[in-house]
């Protein structure tokens, strides 16, 4: 089509046209999301969240839904938390919180026993950058300049004890970084076909999964810790809880690998 | 041709503003990336650590102020050392203060300090001993470098219990056997599950064990 015969299009046809021009361009470039542990992420892990570590605690996860932290994120981020602790021996029940309402509110129906362990989550936006003007001229040059979108946001965890007592409690903040472009796409793509190791590939998949590890890896250890301190709190009385394991335990072992993964329910 | 070669530069001024960028990318590997500490703060407190990376905020308007990522490279990358022994040292010094600030609290005056760490590395182990007699010196107690010892007989059948009675029984007999004396207090630091990475706490004074966390 000549730039004459554009013309020749009736005007209403022509901005529909041209809209879905940059429609096009964005459906066309790939998106390549950057994940960079920030705050506590990065940490090593030392217990393993594929192995029974809470087996037979009664736990509750809690997820208080915020500004930039809307109920139905706070809903899957429950379940996938629930689902990490069943899949360590806990029995898990959820629930998500409005803002601002209070915990452990008066329940209707018959009472039933405190879980040992209330893991207690909220999430904020610490940071988010979109330049409109990175957009423009993304658009304008065929998004062959990477539109570039910046977040960081943070998990504020809090893990109590039956009685509500404050066991253990951290942050764990993390950065996106997502360059939306066809150069940018097709470069990562090259880097990780002909350089990178499997490991080292950058892109949603891998983002993904990073995020995962050291997100579940973190929460586990965590409640892992909240746990132990429950226990000495507790002066070692016997509880739901596993016991103490005797001294053998101490035995030198190699370190654990990173955790895989733990599989998410469906949602 | 031009047309072609600028279009194909057009991306790399992107590339190049963001190269100092510490997110895992084109010039920065996932791994370097996570052995860096990133901290987020405000365009003012980021220029007056870094007044030759970061410009000073408009004074009269707030425009154009942003807050800044300042990150710093750790000494000791994550997999230098085994994860347990990583994460206990890493922050070695916040953790003895705490503990030794929970033993301070109970109020026991004009003892003379003798510490021990219980832990699966003895490097590792005399690390943690020395930062806290070296944090409790520094809050002005009395602090022995004398660790007490029991005999093999006693360590045979300590050995063999749970923590839970192990730590108490060790603390009488150490009262028993005179290796404490009443002026002494023998503070415990110890994992209690190989698969923690925190350190508890417990006191023996005048042969009665309190676990302080």
């Amino acid at each position: 089509m000549t730039h004459r015969s554009l013309w020749r299009i009736p005007a209403s046809r022509r901005r529909g046209l041209l809209a879905f021009v940059p429609a096009l361009l964005l459906a066309l470039s790939g998106c390549v999301t950057m994940y960079q542990p920030l705050a506590s992420l990065q940490r090593p892990v030392v217990v393993d969240p594929q192995v029974a570590n809470f087996q037979g605690l009664r736990m509750a996860v809690r997820c208080v839904p915020g500004e930039h932290f809307s109920a139905s994120n706070a809903d899957y981020l429950c379940r996938r938390l629930q689902n990490l602790f069943t899949n360590q021996g806990a029995q898990v029940e959820l629930e998500v919180l409005e803002p601002g309402s209070s915990l452990g509110g008066v329940q209707a129906g018959p009472p039933s026993p405190p879980p040992d362990l209330v893991v207690e989550a909220r999430s904020r936006q610490v940071h988010y950058d979109n330049s409109k003007l990175l957009w423009a001229v993304s658009i304008c040059t065929g998004t062959l300049v990477p539109a570039v979108t910046e977040t960081t946001v943070a998990l504020d965890l809090a893990v109590r004890g039956h009685d509500g007592a404050l066991l253990a409690a951290d942050t764990l903040q993390a950065r996106f970084v997502r360059y939306m472009g066809v150069s940018v796409w097709t470069v990562n793509s090259l880097l990780n076909w002909l350089v990178r190791s499997d490991e080292e590939d950058l892109g949603d998949k891998t983002t993904r999964r990073d995020f995962s590890r050291d997100l579940y890896g973190q929460v586990s250890q965590l409640a892992f810790h909240a746990h132990m301190r429950s226990v000495v709190l507790r002066g070692f009385e016997p509880a739901a809880a596993p016991a103490v394991p005797s001294p053998a335990a101490f035995a030198p072992r190699p370190v654990p690998a990173p955790p895989p993964v733990p599989a998410p329910a469906p949602r | 041709m031009e047309t072609l070669l600028i279009m194909l530069l057009l991306p790399f001024t992107v590339f190049l503003d963001r190269a100092t960028d510490p997110s895992p990318g084109p010039w920065q590997e996932k791994a370097e990336a996570r052995n860096l500490e990133c901290v987020r703060m405000s365009q003012a407190e980021a220029h007056e650590l870094r007044p030759d990376r970061v410009p000073e905020p408009p004074s009269r308007s707030t425009f154009g102020v942003t807050d800044a990522l300042i990150c710093k490279r750790r000494f000791l990358h994550h997999d230098e050392r085994p994860a347990r022994d990583e994460l206990i040292l890493s922050s070695l010094r916040q953790r003895v203060g705490e503990i030794n600030q929970q033993a301070g609290a109970l109020g026991l005056e004009g003892l003379t300090w003798h510490v021990d760490a219980f832990y699966p590395q003895p490097e590792v182990a005399a690390k943690i001993a020395v930062a806290s007699r070296t944090d409790l010196a520094e809050r002005g107690q009395r602090v022995s470098d004398r660790v007490p010892l029991l005999a093999a007989g006693d360590l045979v059948v300590l050995g063999g219990m749970p923590p839970q009675q192990a730590y108490p029984l060790a603390c009488k007999r150490y009262f028993d056997e005179g290796t404490l004396a009443e002026k002494d207090a023998f503070l415990n630091l110890m994992i209690l599950d190989p698969r923690e990475a925190q350190l508890h706490a417990g006191l023996c004074v005048q042969g009665k064990w309190t676990w302080l966390r």
